[in-house]
This record gives structure tokens, C-alpha cells and sequence, in this order.
């Protein structure tokens, strides 16, 4: 988890932050990371499910079921078991970065 | 945004989806195409440029991963038995030039005093006869006798590159043991059945000895002035000639093997076998054991970094849940 936790990048931290809630499709998945990351992060289908793809392959999310919504497929993923360690560990180790660095900033010595 | 809306901007999207490999897309398609179209803005008619870069950036990073396994695997059910064939030929070259055609020490005086020159004929010639009996099974379509031969020559040639480079046993140099282990090992990493090829593919794969063996009259005429062929004597430069044919001779039948199977295949055995070849003039041309060592290390390291990149970065459709990771 810890090595997984390392490589994740923003985009798989809020794909990742999406599903923790519940199953989500692709085009919700996307206006839940561009809620999330305040507007910061617009995913494009192509890096979404490059990103799918991926977490899949490494156990973090999976398929969970589908559905035809105005005549078009929906398929809902759903963050693993391993896939919500590994996002915890990941918020953690940001929460602690975080700490860190406004731990230091209080010791900033502002010039008179 | 529903689908059927924008039934122009539909079809321009099922182009750009086009970027993705055809299993990809006959799975991911419809869903992706739903997303795209849920995106797209109220009118829109035209991907914008920003959805096409994506689409192509998502799809050639797809082809680029995902059936990476299979097109190696594939590749190698290609580069396997030309491997075989091409380290058959070569053994039969290196038995008949070095180690069987008439070689007799003699001596000579030039500029620096006289200086004798050993017998070209090395004690490596039994190593020879199990690549040349697999290549004759290959062509007979004997597939497992094939493998097992091929595992039989590999073991020998093993042992005879650790002699070669450790002892001063009268073998064969370095290069020659190198060069015929990776063609060995790489057929052996053909997927099973490979070696059992069909008809078609064998009268294709004929062309590697017989464009070899084709030369020999030539050579044995060649005007010598009574010396022998020798791994590492003046007629380096016509070995290089040799090496050279074989290298024309495998496109030649990667070409042919490719065709009689109605395959593009070949466009992975290319790399794969790269680099015996490679070594093998590289070897040829210059000196110096350190050089033909770097030049394995060199495609072994390739073809393991080869190898992790397509475990990790096979597609799998359909995956449950994995196996819980290590902490």
C-alpha cells in the first residue's frame, strides 16, 4: 500500500476520493473530481479511463454494474477494499505533509 | 447531454475512439462514447481539439500497454523458430569453415621475426551437431524433439561459454557461444507449439539454411593461399561478409515466414531478434571480451525491462477485486 500510496498522483487521489463515497460512472466521476478539486481538475474520458484502467489492474477499483440511461451504456466502479487503504494511507500521508509544512511556515521569520 | 442528439458529432467521436485498440474498443466504446457525448457542450457538431488530443493520447497509451503481452507472445511464436533456424545455420557454418574444412599450424616470417600460427580447429565442434539436428527437426516439423534439442544445445553451449571465457580450453571464441545461447534461449521462449510449425511456414523457413549453405561451394573455393578459415584469423573480414548474409537472410525470412502465415507478427520478431544478430557484428568487428559481454547484458536488459512492461502494464478487461496488497 505504501508503495502504491507513493506514485499516486492528484487525478488517481480524487478519482480515488470520488468513489470512496459510493459507485460512480465515468461522466459522474468526472464532475465529482472537478467538484472536488475545486474546479482545478477537469479529466477528459481519454485519462479517465486510462486511469481506470489502471487502478483495475492494480485491485484499487472495479467494475461494479451497469446501466443504459437514455439509450447509453453507464458502468459504475466501485473503490476496493484495497483501494480505500490505499486512498486512506494517501490522506494521511497528505494531512501529515500538510502539518509539516505549517509547522514550518509558523517558524518564518518575516523581515521588518 | 443525452446520445442521439448530435448524431454528426456521434460519428466524429467513434473516429477519434478509433485511436483504441479493436478488443478495447468493442469493450469500452459504447461507455466512452456515452461520457464524450454527456460532456459535450449543447450544439456542439465538431470534438474539440483539446477531446481529439486526448482521445489519441488515451488510445495509443492503450496500444501502447495493453496487448503488449499478446503481441510479444506472438512475437515470439515468429521469432522462436527463425532463432532456431538461424542458430542451425550458423553451427553448420561455423562446423563446416572452422572446425571441418582441412586446417594445418604453419609458420611464417614477417617484420616481427617468425611466428607460427596455430591450427584454426578447436575442440567445440560436438557443440555444433545438436543445433543443426534441432534445425533438421524444425524442418521436419518434430516440434517437441525440436525443443528438446534446442534445450540439449543451449545446456551445452551454456557450459562451453563458461569454459570459453574461464579456461584456456581450445573452444570456440566467446562471441560464438553468446550469439548461439540467446538465439537457443529465445526460441525456447517461443509459446508451446511454435516450434511445431505448419508446412507452409517450414518450406518459408528453408530459406535461412539454404541461402547460407548456398555460399559454401564459394567459400571452400575461396583463394585462401592455403590457410584455414579461423574464428579469430585474417579472414575476419570475409566471416563478416558471412555474418552479414545471415543477418539479409533472416529479414528475407521474416518476411517470407510472415507472409506464408498471413501475419504481421514479424513487426515484433524484429526486435526480438535484433540482437543476436547485432551482437553477432558487433562481436565480429571488434576485440575484447568486454564488449561482447556489454552487448548481452545490453539485450538481456532490454528484453527484462520488455517483459516487466508487459506485466505491468497489461489491460485485463475484467478484474475482480485484487489481492490484497502488502503492507
Amino acid at each position: 500500500v505504501t508503495v502504491i500510496f507513493a506514485a499516486m498522483q492528484e487525478p488517481t487521489f480524487f478519482i480515488m476520493t470520488a468513489l470512496a463515497a459510493g459507485p460512480q460512472h465515468g461522466y459522474g466521476l468526472i464532475q465529482q473530481v472537478a467538484e472536488l478539486s475545486g474546479g482545478r481538475l477537469r479529466l477528459r474520458p481519454g485519462t479517465l479511463y486510462g486511469a481506470l484502467d489502471r487502478l483495475a489492474g492494480e485491485g484499487l477499483v472495479a467494475r461494479e454494474h451497469e446501466e443504459v440511461v437514455d439509450g447509453r451504456l453507464r458502468r459504475y466502479y466501485r473503490l476496493t477494499d484495497p483501494g480505500a487503504a490505499a486512498l486512506a494511507v494517501q490522506a494521511r500521508q497528505l494531512r501529515a505533509n500538510a502539518d509539516a509544512a505549517e509547522a514550518r511556515l509558523r517558524l518564518r521569520v518575516t523581515p521588518a | 447531454m443525452s446520445g442521439g442528439q448530435h448524431p454528426e458529432l456521434e460519428r466524429r467521436y467513434r473516429r477519434l475512439l478509433r485511436a483504441y485498440p479493436a478488443g478495447y474498443r468493442a469493450d469500452r466504446a459504447e461507455e466512452i462514447l456515452g461520457t464524450m457525448l454527456a460532456l459535450a457542450r449543447p450544439g456542439q457538431r465538431w470534438p474539440r481539439p483539446a477531446e481529439a488530443a486526448d482521445m489519441l493520447a488515451g488510445g495509443l497509451g492503450c496500444r501502447a500497454r495493453a496487448p503488449l503481452s499478446n503481441t510479444i507472445r506472438s512475437g515470439l511464436s515468429v521469432a522462436g523458430p527463425l532463432a532456431l533456424a538461424l542458430a542451425g545455420a550458423l553451427a553448420t557454418v561455423w562446423l563446416v569453415f572452422f572446425e571441418a574444412l582441412p586446417g594445418r599450424s604453419f609458420s611464417f616470417v614477417d617484420e616481427y621475426g617468425l611466428r607460427t600460427v596455430p591450427s584454426p580447429h578447436t575442440a567445440g565442434w560436438p557443440l555444433y551437431l545438436p543445433w543443426i539436428a534441432a534445425l533438421a527437426a524444425l524442418l521436419l516439423g518434430l516440434g517437441r524433439l525440436t525443443r528438446a534439442l534446442t534445450g540439449l544445445a543451449v545446456l551445452g553451449q551454456l557450459v562451453a561459454l563458461i569454459l570459453a571465457a574461464g579456461t584456456a580450453w581450445p573452444l570456440p571464441p566467446v562471441y560464438v557461444h553468446a550469439v548461439l545461447l540467446l538465439l537457443g534461449l529465445l526460441a525456447l521462449s517461443s509459446p508451446a507449439g511454435a516450434l511445431h510449425l505448419s508446412a507452409g511456414a517450414r518450406e518459408a523457413l528453408l530459406l535461412v539454411p539454404v541461402l547460407l549453405l548456398g555460399q559454401l561451394p564459394l567459400r571452400v573455393g575461396y583463394p585462401t593461399g592455403g590457410e584455414a578459415f579461423r574464428y579469430d584469423g585474417p579472414w575476419r573480414a570475409d566471416l563478416m561478409e558471412v555474418h552479414l548474409t545471415v543477418a539479409v537472410t533472416l529479414i528475407l525470412a521474416l518476411c517470407a515466414l510472415a507472409l506464408a502465415r498471413a501475419s504481421t507478427r514479424w513487426a515484433t520478431a524484429v526486435p526480438l531478434l535484433a540482437g543476436p544478430p547485432a551482437l553477432l557484428v558487433c562481436a565480429t568487428g571488434q576485440r575484447g571480451t568486454v564488449t561482447q559481454v556489454a552487448a548481452v547484458a545490453g539485450w538481456l536488459v532490454g528484453l527484462a525491462a520488455l517483459g516487466w512492461l508487459t506485466n505491468r502494464y497489461t489491460w485485463q478487461p475484467q478484474r475482480a477485486p485484487g489481492p490484497p496488497l502488502p503492507d
